[in-house]
């Protein structure tokens, strides 16, 4: 009865219809039938998984098993993979349009877990190994002479500056009622985020590995976790409704406009937070588990 | 323990006669009235935690009086003016003039020689940040005397504390108080941060640091964090009291929840900021009484390191009553908890140090176990009021007093107790008694429970917090005379204390009692006023332990710069993360532009609160004077590179990216992007309540204005560059001139555009006064004026360097750390530039 009454309301609110990306209101009954369409995210993760398949497996036949890239490390990438397919290519791709926790659930995947958990795989490395060995090489510097237009970017504190302001630009409600409006700019939304983070889980990775940066990372991390959660803290506290293209959309979840948007803000604040820290605290790890023990003789 | 072989010591004996002698008159101590010129952060280090006993002594007499007039229902000894008054002053003093710097104090006082430096690298910052924490703190007391105190509470919320209902100056006395001393910490943070990072011990990589400079490093790195936020706050609040600016008045636009949101974005840190540290001292304590290695050195400083992450995520969780979102206090509620797995980390680390070890039952011991049981009962009040229904029932009666005095009183005031009697042989000839120690440590634990457990029921039976006193018949009588009694314990442990000092502290650097407990790092090696003779090769986590010779081989000088390498005050700066020597630091001696300029600026702030513009200026102008002068003296350039031993040549006062100076200096600029980052908070706050953005009828600033701005500051970027490159390369008089044109262009570009972003909001109607949206956008491009107002300075200063010919070639240090500040004030100007030109455009 309820939902007969919303499916009225709705369609006496042409200007909601009119906003959702996807243009439907998806129930919650209803998510595990709206498997997202879009084969583009399928076919990427196809294509990677089976090059690093190729790669892994040329490594580990020639290093033996679980060298070189370590078995967890694989594991950590192929779950990277599946969460970047849990947030483009599942049902919660096309509850993005209805519901904006749903929308935020979605970013932090892809902007605070998906891309470290790939990175933690070690696709550098194990890429690399799916060219043919007289190639390798070449290939090895053409990458690193690219690489280094990057390399004043992929700095902790650098990177995590770049992140931070393309996450807060695409909140300003025009551009990001805009991507709802329109795939195309949806797309760019997503390509942007996705490729900034991998910029900063990049840094902060070097930083777990060169000693110099160490530091400088941890403050990488404290920098992005106070800015995404003075966004979450944004949008939580918000008395009114920054994103109205939303329309009614939540009341099919049971939530007030204000309340998604307060549940969403909370996602993009505590969970978030959780990610970092765990790297903040990794990173501290790396910092005390150094041994490099100098000796007097070698000090300088 | 792992490393017990000595290495080859660096240095042979016998020494060269006079070595020590000259080692002694470079780091002679004044005396008399010059003592005041005293810079050394050891030295400054005991005056700055006397201090910090003294407004621990002042703000427990006001304790004592609230207990005396509640005492007995319907009480007359004070009224409740004065009884606001006193809590008020009670609550700020204990948090801002004695928790804060207590423990940046024990820092200061300790670091140096807990990593063996000979001093921390800017021994001037420490001297003005105590002489500003000292003289601004005593006139904030002075004011109770003249009846203007602050009388709003220590967290001072508008609309309370707003012009409206509060006409009087006794806010701003809060505001222009209590924002210069968290200046003065900053101060002190980056000292803490550049010395912990800098100037440790050959061979003492980051996991081989004693706990209590990991946990004075993330202390402080919390303050670089925290403090600009309640440094934000206050400006504004400030702002509003003064000149009418709606930060937080809701009928121009303004929100009263915005404070709330500043102050605790700051509070919430604040709690673990004074905790960490004295949690450092158990790290240092426990081991040693325990007489074993600290069990869990890894767990502890990574929890340590999450605590720092964990208390910048939720500060939300002390307004659980203001209106939050229903669906926001289960996550609120479950953050909370999560703190309790670090705090937990370190408790049961010290438990099992202690389990697996003989404690000996010292005095510092009992402080120990008092800590432990009286911070726990904090911890599970505090857990209780994380539950969001029992927090709405306990909010703002005596169960939060209770829990928080528990909290601090558990967390800061017994470690520091623990602390004061274990460190004291370290400073004194004669070490604090025992005897009379343990009847302290009883008596004050006796008298915590006794005045704050009965605080638990009566908050539990209705007793608001607050009140200056109460009726007859509601059932508070006994819980009340109960505390009242417990505060006059406390009293009483804390006299006798006082008599211990009296009695047995006869400070001295050079003949102190030495290391009576035994202990194993290399703060309890022999020391001058130069501190350790050499300086040591660090191995191990706990040095004197594990190197049965180290005292006596340091003392010899066998180890590095055993002497004073360029006749001047010195130290050696080693790599942050693994403590290779980089370079020899020159460091300045005594001298009287750290005292006048922090005299200057306290009377200027506080002249300010009593709206005595004319004379604020004057004195503001002095201190300035002073501050350029001291930094006239700062960088005196390259030197030779010398010998420090096992023929280790180093190189003296580099440049660059490695040099202290430029680690400093981003410290400083961490502070001032936070800052700034709290003012974009605050815009984007004051968006989400308004929802016309801008307010109907303001004008819009002409964006043409905005582009010549952001021109100006790209050029001045661009002219720091090229002014860099002119000064590395051939020092020619043509390049010269080009690099002093270079200099000034670059500050009259940044100033320009900071005039044509004002000139730009004026020109379009805008008016501060007329709306929070005017308010903020002035606020903004105010403080960008107040740091490019700094930046001209630093800019002068290498402009006249370079008349006096004390910068080029390699002496260009001053330049870097004006050019780099310079940078970041395009960066600041750009992106204020950018949210407040395009966002009012496309969020309408």
């Amino acid at each position: 009865m309820r939902r007969v009454t919303l499916v009225v309301l709705l369609a006496l609110a042409p200007a909601s219809a009119a906003a959702h990306g996807g243009g439907e209101i998806i129930f919650p009954a209803e998510v595990l039938s709206h498997w997202h369409p879009d084969p583009l995210p399928l076919l990427l993760a196809l294509g990677v998984v089976a090059l690093y398949g190729i790669g892994l497996t040329r490594l580990w036949r020639r290093a033996g098993v679980g060298r070189g890239v370590r078995g967890w490390q694989a594991g950590l990438f192929a779950g990277g993979v599946l969460l970047f397919l849990f947030a483009l290519a599942s049902p919660l791709e096309s509850v993005t349009g209805t519901l904006l926790t749903a929308h935020m659930i979605q970013h932090v995947t892809l902007v605070a877990a998906a891309p470290a958990l790939v990175l933690l795989g070690r696709p550098d490395i194990v890429l690399l190994w799916t060219i043919p060995q007289r190639w390798r090489h070449g290939t090895a510097a053409a990458l690193s002479t690219a690489a280094n237009v990057l390399r004043p970017l992929v700095r902790p504190v650098p990177a995590a500056l770049i992140h931070g302001a393309v996450i807060w630009a695409w909140h300003a409600p025009p551009l990001f009622e805009a991507a709802l409006a329109s795939d195309l700019v949806h797309d760019l939304e997503h390509a942007t985020f996705v490729a900034t983070a991998f910029l900063f889980w990049q840094a902060i990775f070097l930083a777990m590995r060169r000693s110099a940066w160490r530091l400088a990372g941890l403050v990488a991390i404290v920098l992005t976790v106070i800015q995404s959660g003075l966004l979450g803290a944004l949008l939580t506290l918000s008395n009114r409704v920054l994103y109205p293209a939303y329309g009614d959309g939540p009341l099919a979840w049971n939530l007030t406009a204000l309340a998604d948007q307060q549940l969403a803000g909370l996602v993009m604040w505590v969970p978030a937070a959780a990610a970092y820290l765990a790297a903040g605290v990794a990173l501290g790890a790396a910092i005390l588990g150094f041994t490099g023990m100098p000796r007097p003789q070698r000090l300088t | 323990m792992s490393d017990t072989t000595a290495p080859d010591l660096p240095n042979p004996l016998p020494r060269p006669p006079g070595e020590l002698e000259e080692l002694e008159r470079v780091w002679r101590r004044p005396r008399g009235i010059r003592r005041l010129t005293e810079v050394n952060n050891s030295q400054i280090g005991l005056y700055y935690i006397g201090t910090a006993v003294m407004f621990f002594l002042f703000a427990g007499v006001l304790a004592l009086l609230m207990r005396a007039q509640l005492a007995l229902p319907e009480n007359a000894l004070v009224d409740h003016d004065l009884y606001n008054q006193l809590f008020t002053m009670h609550g700020t003093v204990m948090m801002f003039l004695f928790a804060v710097p207590a423990v940046e104090a024990m820092g200061v006082l300790l670091l140096p020689s807990m990593v063996a430096a000979r001093d921390l690298p800017f021994p001037r910052l420490s001297a003005y940040a105590f002489w500003a924490y000292f003289i601004g703190g005593t006139i904030f007391l002075v004011s109770l005397f003249l009846d203007v105190a602050p009388r709003a509470g220590w967290f001072m919320y508008p609309p309370l504390s707003s012009a409206e209902y509060t006409p009087d100056v006794s806010s701003d006395f809060w505001l222009l108080g209590i924002g210069f001393i968290e200046i003065s910490a900053i101060a002190g943070a980056i000292e803490i941060i550049v010395g912990v990072l800098r100037t440790r011990a050959p061979g003492m990589s980051l996991d081989k640091m004693p706990v209590f400079a990991w946990v004075m490093l993330v202390f402080a790195g919390m303050i670089v964090f925290a403090f600009p936020a309640m440094i934000a706050g206050t400006a504004l609040l400030e702002l509003e009291r003064a000149f009418d600016w709606p930060f937080f008045i809701a009928e121009r636009g303004g929100d009263p929840l915005l404070w709330q949101h500043l102050f605790w974005f700051f509070g919430h840190p604040e709690v673990y900021i004074i905790f960490l540290p004295a949690a450092g001292f158990l790290s240092m304590i426990v081991p040693t009484l325990a007489r074993r290695p600290l069990i869990g050195y890894r767990a502890i400083v990574l929890a340590v390191i999450g605590t720092g992450f964990l208390s910048f995520g939720l500060w939300v969780h002390h307004m659980f009553t203001t209106g939050l979102p229903a669906i926001s206090m289960s996550f609120f509620s479950a953050a909370s908890m999560a703190v309790a797995i670090p705090s937990g980390i370190q408790i049961f680390a010290w438990i099992a140090t202690i389990a697996a070890g003989r404690m000996q039952l010292t005095t510092p011991a009992l402080f120990v176990l008092g800590f432990l049981f009286i911070f726990t009962i904090g911890g599970l009040s505090g857990v209780m009021v994380a539950m969001v229904p029992f927090d709405w029932q306990a909010h703002d009666t005596y169960f939060i007093v209770a829990h928080l005095h528990y909290v601090l009183i558990g967390g800061m005031v017994f470690p520091l107790f623990a602390a004061i009697y274990y460190w004291v042989p370290m400073i004194s000839r004669r070490r604090l008694s025992e005897r009379i120690g343990k009847v302290v440590a009883v008596l004050l634990f006796l008298g915590v429970n006794l005045a704050f457990f009965p605080m638990h029921v009566s908050g539990l039976m209705g007793m608001p917090r607050r009140v200056y006193t109460y009726p007859d018949g509601l059932g508070w009588e006994v819980t009340n005379l109960l505390s009242t009694i417990g505060a006059f314990v406390i009293a009483a442990g804390v006299a006798l204390f006082l008599f211990d000092l009296a009695r047995n502290l006869r400070l001295s650097t050079t003949r102190n009692a030495g290391n009576v407990w035994d202990a194993g790092t290399l703060e309890w090696l022999p020391t001058g006023t130069y501190q350790t003779r050499s300086i040591p090769i660090v191995t191990s986590r706990d040095p004197l332990w594990d190197q049965p010779n180290l005292a006596a081989d340091v003392e010899a000088g066998r180890y590095y710069l055993p002497g004073t390498a360029t006749g001047r005050r010195e130290t050696i700066v080693t790599s942050s993360v693994d403590a290779r020597p980089q370079y020899v630091l020159t460091l300045p001696g005594p001298g009287w532009t750290p005292f006048f300029s922090a005299a200057f600026t306290a009377a200027a702030f506080m002249l300010l609160t009593v709206k005595a513009v004319i004379p604020a200026i004057l004195c503001g102008a002095i201190a300035i004077g002073g501050i350029i002068a001291w930094m006239w003296r700062a960088d005196i350039g390259p030197r030779a590179p010398v010998d420090i031993g096992g023929g280790l040549r180093l190189p003296v006062n580099i440049t660059g990216r490695n040099a202290h100076a430029t680690a400093g200096t981003v410290v400083l600029i961490l502070c001032a992007g936070t800052l700034f980052g709290c003012l974009l908070f605050a815009y984007f706050f004051l968006w989400t309540v308004n929802a016309d953005w801008p307010p109907a009828g303001a004008g819009a600033p002409s964006p043409s204005w905005a582009a010549i701005a952001a021109v100006l500051l790209l050029a001045a970027s661009l002219a720091w560059r090229a002014g860099r490159g002119v000064l590395t390369s051939h020092d020619q008089p043509r390049p010269r001139l080009m690099f002093r044109l270079l200099v000034l262009g670059a500050a009259a570009a940044a100033t320009a555009a900071v005039v044509a972003d004002g000139v730009s909001l004026w020109q379009a109607g805008l008016r501060p006064a007329d709306s929070a949206y005017g308010a903020i956008l002035y606020a903004i491009t105010a403080y960008q004026a107040f740091l490019t107002g700094a930046l001209i300075i630093m800019a002068g200063i290498v402009f006249a360097r370079s008349l006096a010919g004390r910068i080029g070639g390699p002496w260009r240090l001053s330049f870097e750390v004006t050019a780099l500040f310079g940078h970041y004030v395009v960066v600041q100007g750009l992106v204020a530039l950018a949210v407040t030109r395009l966002f009012p455009g496309v969020a309408s």
